[in-house]
């Protein structure tokens, strides 16, 4: 699969707002655009005992849905495995109150769905 | 959210016993019958099984991520005997659960956990299509809880039902105000 140029560039600076997004919300950012059980997790953010892997979404133009609707039950178990690798890369932070975000980047805004699997 | 615990006995499982249970090896392909078929299956194999409903409030109280390891650590603790050995999905559940080992992309790799996954997702598909009976407008025995473009203009139309979690900040919700002033 080919993803041009300007698509990349998209999900680049999606993914810088959402950092941002949450670095002014008190979260430290621990990774992003980590590869982890054969998936990528976007950001991975935490704010004390609470670790949050992200899911960022770009989207272009009006047609867009819910940024849930985005991140369906492949998707979800994917992340899901992903996380849980990371996680077992990571074992000092196991104890952390795990959740899964969903970021939606669109002309109107960012949109956050938070524990949203 | 359903969770879901099987006990097996491996030393009971032998020859015609685990037969059905072979077809547990790429869960994740299984239609929703193939799946009905493998619950009878597993619940007849199995030395017993336990399962966990978590209610949408209790989602709302304590988050998703708690809710699904607590359910977990409840199903640990039910099961009757004791297991001596415990397979986890994922997630360390902490030392407040039985010993246990966390098994990364578990459905895959242990047929317990394949099995319990089974028992899981059946009963959420049979309580969905129950709740579709009760709230027919929402569609949930087509999307089992994932969300779906149809299902939030559902949402949006006629708010949520008594069985969505009001936690969810999904954008559907935000007309909720509107909603209620056109209502009023």
């Amino acid at each position: 699969m080919r993803t041009s140029s300007s698509s990349r560039k998209r999900g680049a600076d999606a993914e810088r707002r959402a950092r941002w997004f949450y670095r002014l919300r008190g979260y430290r950012i621990l990774e992003s655009n980590a590869w982890a059980g054969g998936h990528e997790l976007d950001v991975i953010a935490r704010r004390g005992r609470r670790l949050v892997f992200c899911e960022v979404k770009a989207k272009l133009g009006e047609g867009y849905g819910d940024p849930a609707e985005m991140v369906g039950e492949e998707k979800q178990r994917r992340l899901w495995r992903a996380a849980e690798t990371w996680l077992v890369q990571h074992p000092e932070l196991a104890g952390l109150e795990v959740r899964f975000d969903v970021v939606a980047v669109t002309p109107r805004g960012l949109v956050r769905v938070a524990d949203a699997f | 959210m359903v969770v879901a615990g099987v006990l097996f006995d491996y030393e009971t499982l032998r020859d015609h016993r685990v037969r059905p249970l072979t077809g547990l090896n790429d869960s994740k392909q299984l239609t929703k019958e193939e799946r009905e078929g493998l619950f009878g299956a597993v619940v007849s194999c199995a030395q017993s099984f336990t399962v966990r409903v978590i209610s949408p409030a209790e989602i709302d109280r304590n988050g998703l991520h708690r809710s699904n390891l607590e359910g977990m650590r409840s199903c640990l603790h039910s099961l009757a005997p004791p297991a001596e050995a415990c397979l986890v999905d994922g997630f360390r559940l902490g030392p407040a659960a039985p010993e246990h080992l966390a098994v990364v992309d578990g459905d895959e790799r242990s047929a317990a956990i394949a099995a319990a996954s089974i028992v899981a997702k059946v009963v959420r598909d049979r309580a969905m299509r129950r709740m579709d009976a009760l709230f027919p407008h929402y569609g949930f025995s087509s999307h089992v809880g994932y969300i779906t473009p149809r299902h939030s203009a559902a949402v949006r139309e006629r708010g949520p039902s008594e069985v969505h979690r009001r936690s969810f900040q999904a954008l559907c919700y935000e007309d909720l105000v509107e909603l209620e002033e056109a209502r009023s």
